[in-house]
This record gives C-alpha cells, structure tokens and sequence, in this order.
C-alpha cells in the first residue's frame, strides 16, 4: 500500500504489518484464530501495533469474527505476536483496543495481555472505557495509567513524542536536492533512526529552499513513515523560510504525519483565497493524486499552466525562441511550445498513474501516491521548475516487471531511463505490451524545449541533458534512499542577467 | 475505473474493401486493448476488408497515445496480415522517430514510402477543427441526426485595428492598438486579402482560437485612409491576448 493514509487513526494493511499474512499462514495458529488476526491487527503511528478486539456484527462475516475470537488461545497468541514484534523494530508498542466490546471474557484477555510483550523501550496500553476500565484496573500487571478512555486519547498519547525520541536532522543553510540528502545519509542513517519515533527537520540554519528541495519533504516524510512507522516534525522554522514552506504546499499532503508543528507551515490556500499580483501564476503547490484522479489532476495543473503561460507570455516566447510580433507562423510557434510544455507534463502524470503502481495477476491495481508541483521564476539561471513523482514501486522494479531483463540496481535503471525505447523489443507481454515511450516522449519533447531532466528511484539520481543525448551526464549513487520515483524539469530561462555595471553620468 | 474520453474512436462504414479506423481527441492509454477488440471484431465479422487505415490526423496533439495507437496498427498487419497504413502529422511522426530511432522508425526526409513494421504510414496535416466541425456537419445533415453536430469552441482572443506602416516585399511591418498600447509585428503579404498595400493603411485584426491547438488570424484591411494613431487607439476596444487558449 503506497497511497496516503492517515496517520491520525489505526491504519489497515500498513506496510510495516504487511508480513503478517505471511507469518500467520506459517504459524500453527488455528484458521479461524488467524482469520481473526489477520483482520483484527492495524498499525498506529508512531510504531504502534494495534489489536482491535471488538467485531462490527453489522459486518456479514461477523458471526465467523465472534468465533475466531473464541478460538483465540491466549498463550499460543500472545506467544505468536511476541515472537513476530521480537525480530521488528518498527513496532515497539502494543494498544489493545477494547471499545466497543460487549462479552468481556478477563481470564481470557488476561491470558493475552500477560503472553505478549512489547519492546523493552515501548509500552502496553488499553482502550477501554466504563465496567471494561474498572475491570482492567483491577488486573494483575496493568497499570492504570495505561488506560485510555477512547481512540482519539490513545492516539493523542502516542503521537506526545518526548525531544528523546526524535531522529533530529539538522538542515543546511541552502537546502537543495543533494545537500538535503547528504544531511539525512548523515542524521537519519537507518542506524540512527530506527530506534526513534519522530524524525525532526531542524531547519535553524536555513536560508533558502530550492524548489526540487520543497517537493521532496512529503516524499520523504511519506517514505520514512512507510518504512519505519515513524511521524515527522519540522523545528526551529524562521518566519520566512515558513512562509516558503506555506506557498510550496510541501508539507501539505503529508499533514497528518506531522507533530508538533505549526499549523500554519502546512496551510496552503490551493486554490488561492486571495488573488496577489501574481494572480493564480504562482507555483502550484504540491499536489498528491491517485490512479482514480487523472482527469482532476491533468484539470489542475492544466489550469496552472495556462495562468503561468499567460502571466509570463513573454518568458515562454523566449524559451521557444519565439520573436516579438503577431504573425500566423508566430502564433503557431507558441502553440507548438506550449503543446511540448503539456506533452511533457501530461506524459509524466500518466506514468505515475499507469505504471507507478502495480496489478496484480487477479486483476486488482495496488495504488500508488503521485506528486506534482510547479513553479516560473523567470530570473536568469532560473527558469520554469516541474515535479511529478510517486512514491511507488520504483523504477527498477518496474522495469523488471515491463522487459524481460536481469532486474537493474536503481543506477541501472536511472541510466537507462531515457534510452528504453532501445529495449521495447523485450517488452513484456503481460504487463502493458503497447507502453514504454514514455520517459523518452518527455525527454524529446524536452530537447526541443532545451530541458534538464534529472530522474530520482531508490538510491540513484541521474540529470540528462536531452539535446546532448540520451545518455545520462551525470549518475549519482548511494544516495539516501527514497521510495518511488521522482523527475524533477527545469527549463531553463534564456534572459540574460541585465548589466550591473554602472558607467559615470 | 476511469471514465473514457467521448469520441476516442470511430469506426465508420466500410468503404471499398477499406476499413478507416478514426482516432480523435485525447486517446486514454488503458483503452487501447478496447480499441484492438473493435477493430479485431470488425475484421472478423467482414471478410471483404482488404485494408485498414487508421487515421491520426485529429487526435489530440498533447494528450494522445500516438506510440501505442503505432503498435496496435502493427499487431494488426501481423495479425490479419491485411494491407495496414496510419495517417498522422508530421510532428507526432517525428517524435516518434526520435524516441525509437531510424532503425524502426525511418526518418521523415527518407525516401517515401515511410514503412514501420510492415504498415505504411502517410504523412498529413492535422486536421484542424473547422473541417473537423464541417465533417461532422455534413455527417449530422447526411445522418439526419442533430447529435453528431460537434460543438467547436470558437473564442477570439484579440480583436483590435492595425495599421501598415512598412512594405518590403512580402514582408509587412505593422502596428497594432490593443488595450491603448502599440505592439510592433511582422505578417507576410499572403495574410492580406488584397495585393496593393501601402504604408498607412488600417486594418481590423482577429486572431480565433477555433480548437485547442487551432488559431485563427483574420485581417480585413479597412481603410487605405490615414487616420492618426491616437484615433486608433481612441477608437480600439481590443480584447486582451490570451496565450492560455494557444
């Protein structure tokens, strides 16, 4: 599961838990006890497993719920959870969730509390409320003060993470993609985090963002959440650089993963409240989309791109190397820039929407979460900055499953990102047989539009210059790893710096 | 599932033993295996087809599948072994042969005809929205149906007047008075409706965006009198350029 889930309630099939179908099918656990299990199980942020004891019987498998309850040993249970959380790191405490429960068997659940155990670092709580409370207060073993009365108390407790627990990552002065990634590779080793339930960006001795930077945040955030079960915080933001934050949306869509923050860093008035000078041409803010929302997205940064066409036309005549006048041939020009402009952007989106994700062999699609941001700054050695990116399964991962090849480490597969038209002979049958144009679409429409394509999977990042070549011009590897894909476009402005020599009146 | 575009593909009557397969608009990659199993179910159920033309003309020139709509004319050629072409416009011709290079794609200057695994792909003019709109007139009035009338938006975008103020063979030099400003631009001759031009004479000037991608530029000359500038520009009432609709 890749797509955004909310960190503020007990998460289904979070991919921390995501080996328990597998550890259930192996263990000597009775079918209807593992059934129960299997169903009962969520993960909480940060680093919580979460049992869930009542049954809905509204559900029509309730009646199978309630008997997979009853056959649960306690000891042989307990037993099983202790042994899996043993050996995983990402968990650490366990809430078990009584609300709602109406037959409350204590010998039972004693047995259950008594024979799981959580980490040595982490906690056992109870959500409980009423007799089931008074009840549970009286046991053996458990501390009062591990009660909590609903839900939202119990969530509220785990997300109060002491300074402690946090992984803090001290950012530097100018945050751009590979100074941000050298300062995780340093502060957030998997060593260094693991161990910790938040991970803070401490962003004191920052002074500028770069706009690659901005889309990488909730990328990250959603990645490290994913693999660790941790949340995320930022520290010590100064008034501008949260103002930054604010009009890039970059920590916008990963919200619900954040503590202890202000507010107002994530509030991003998408679409504008308040018309400024620049009316809707400003950058568009990071946006999250799903397979389920191509024609709002393709809508939305569609809309965008035409504001930013129109409010800096003549920046984009400059790029398309359009001259001044209003000729037919000229009109024509503008057309065909803008048509590569939206060509490149349009195939980008589909990419994530189509092949970020998954099918499986019945059929059902796994989802995978894609990002896109825009943003003109016509200042020379600027330009016209484009992100879209997933956090899915990753380009290598999806060549092997697309070409029949040897599976590519993540710098193979950068390498070879803008030269897979040479491999559409070993396509795949199986797996979408009419795709595998698309980065190459990009990159010659990009060439036209003299474009820097710098593509991001796992641990490799590799920047192509398109009208040089398909070869990539530079290869970087071992990175910090980052789940997914991620192209990030600049085109380039083509207006020179003016003059700042000053001559004598 | 996403809802498919309206209008992705049109497979009229067959006509002289030719099967033209019609793609417009935006084609939706996920819908390409839908497409294959029309067209397959047409070539099964009429023997007397002979060849298969699929028309790219008017798709969509940003949101289109050209690569994909390319294999699935081949899957065809191999798969009824009929004579299979693909008409398509240059530009999405070129492209392709960039991304998949002149060993399966030949370069568009080679000499004709271009052959791509075995279908024959002629090169066209996109066609434009107007004679897409007229089609689809001519349709609806043979049809006698009022649906298969397509509604082609039609916006100006600037309408403002403009004057002549150099000739230099064909070569116009003018000026044009929108939103109380001057814009200094070259036209060609051949965008003039009368040969005679000289310098001082006024026209109106109208650029129409017919479709998305398709602009229109008018210009009716006037006058050959020789009004002042500030009369223009008291008289203009222009409409602001709008790049976005380009």
């Amino acid at each position: 599961m890749h797509t955004h889930d909310l960190a503020e309630q007990p998460v289904e099939r979070h991919p921390v838990i995501l080996d328990l179908e597998q550890r259930l099918t192996a263990s000597k656990l009775p079918e209807a006890a593992s059934r129960f299990l299997r169903k009962h199980i969520l993960f909480a942020y940060p680093r919580t497993l979460w049992v869930r004891w009542s049954v809905n019987v509204r559900e029509p498998d309730a009646a199978e719920d309630i008997g997979g309850r009853h056959n649960l040993d306690p000891k042989k249970t307990g037993k099983f959870l202790s042994e899996w959380l043993k050996e995983k790191l990402e968990i650490k405490n366990i809430v078990f969730d009584l609300t709602g429960v109406t037959i409350f068997d204590s010998q039972k659940l004693a047995g259950l509390f008594a024979a799981t155990t959580a980490d040595a670092d982490g906690a056992k709580y109870y959500v409980c409320s009423g007799e089931i409370a008074r009840s549970l207060e009286n046991m053996p073993g458990i501390d009062a003060g591990a009660i909590y009365a609903s839900e939202k108390q119990m969530v509220n407790h785990l997300r109060d993470v002491p300074s402690s627990q946090r992984c803090v990552v001290p950012l530097p002065a100018s945050v751009d993609l590979l100074s941000f990634d050298r300062a995780l590779r340093r502060y957030a080793s998997v060593k260094k985090i693991r161990n910790r339930d938040v991970v803070a960006l401490d962003m004191e001795a920052v002074t500028t963002i770069s706009f690659d930077a901005h889309c990488m945040f909730s990328p990250i955030i959603h990645w490290l959440g994913h693999r660790y079960g941790i949340l995320a915080t930022v520290c010590n933001v100064s008034k501008r650089i949260g103002k930054d934050i604010k009009k890039h949306g970059s920590l916008r869509p990963m919200r619900s993963h954040l503590i202890q923050t202000e507010q107002e860093h994530l509030w991003r008035d998408e679409p504008p409240i308040s018309r400024n000078k620049l009316g809707n041409a400003g950058p568009l803010a990071l946006h999250t989309f799903t397979y389920f929302e191509r024609d709002e997205i393709h809508k939305t940064w569609m809309t965008r791109m035409d504001e930013m066409i129109r409010y800096y036309d003549e920046w984009f005549a400059s790029v398309g190397g359009i001259h001044k006048g209003l000729g037919q041939a000229r009109a024509d020009q503008m057309v065909s820039t803008t048509h590569w402009l939206r060509g490149t952007i349009k195939e980008l989106v589909d990419n994530v929407v189509y092949h970020a994700g998954s099918v499986e062999k019945n059929g059902k699609r796994n989802i995978a979460l894609g990002y896109i941001a825009m943003e003109v700054d016509p200042l020379p050695k600027e330009g016209l900055h484009i992100y879209v990116g997933d956090t899915g399964m990753g380009l290598a991962a999806g060549l092997a499953r697309s070409y029949d090849m040897k599976p590519p480490t993540d710098a193979q597969a950068v390498a070879m990102a803008m030269s897979l038209a040479e491999q559409l002979d070993q396509r795949t049958q199986s797996e979408d047989p009419w795709g595998g144009r698309g980065l190459e679409h990009a990159g010659a429409l990009l060439r036209r539009l003299k474009g820097r394509i710098s593509i991001r999977t796992g641990g490799a990042i590799a920047n192509f210059a398109p009208e040089k070549g398909r070869a990539a011009i530079k290869i970087r590897n071992n990175l910090y790893y980052v789940q997914g894909t991620h192209i990030h476009i600049r085109i380039p402005s083509k207006w020179k710096p003016l003059s700042s020599k000053r001559t004598p009146l | 599932m996403i809802p498919a575009s309206p209008l992705q593909l049109q497979l009229p009557p067959t006509r002289d033993g030719v099967l033209s397969v019609i793609f417009q608009d935006k084609s939706d990659p996920e819908e390409i295996p839908s497409f294959k199993r029309a067209i397959d179910g047409r070539l099964s159920s009429d023997k007397q087809i002979r060849k298969v033309s699929f028309d790219l003309s008017r798709i969509d020139p940003e949101m289109n599948a050209a690569g994909r709509l390319m294999d699935l004319a081949c899957a065809t050629y191999r798969q009824w072994r009929l004579q299979v072409e693909v008409k398509m416009p240059a530009d999405i011709y070129q492209i392709l042969h960039e991304i998949e290079g002149k060993d399966r794609v030949p370069a568009l200057t080679s000499k004709p005809p271009l052959i791509v695994r075995g279908v024959t792909v002629l090169i066209v003019e996109p066609l434009s929205a107007t004679s897409v709109e007229d089609e689809a007139k001519t349709a609806a009035e043979v049809a006698g149906t009022e649906n298969a009338v397509t509604e082609a938006e039609s916006k100006t975008i600037l309408c403002c007047r403009g004057k002549v103020r150099a000739v230099d063979g064909s070569l116009i030099t003018v000026s044009l008075f929108a939103e109380e400003e001057e814009i200094v631009g070259e036209f060609d001759r051949s965008q003039f409706s009368r040969p005679d031009l000289k310098p001082g004479m006024v026209f109106e000037y109208q650029a129409r965006i017919k479709a998305p991608g398709v602009t229109t530029v008018s210009i009716d000359l006037l006058t050959p009198q020789y009004p002042t500038d500030e009369e223009i520009l008291d008289a203009s009432e222009a409409l602001p350029v709008d790049f976005s609709k380009f």
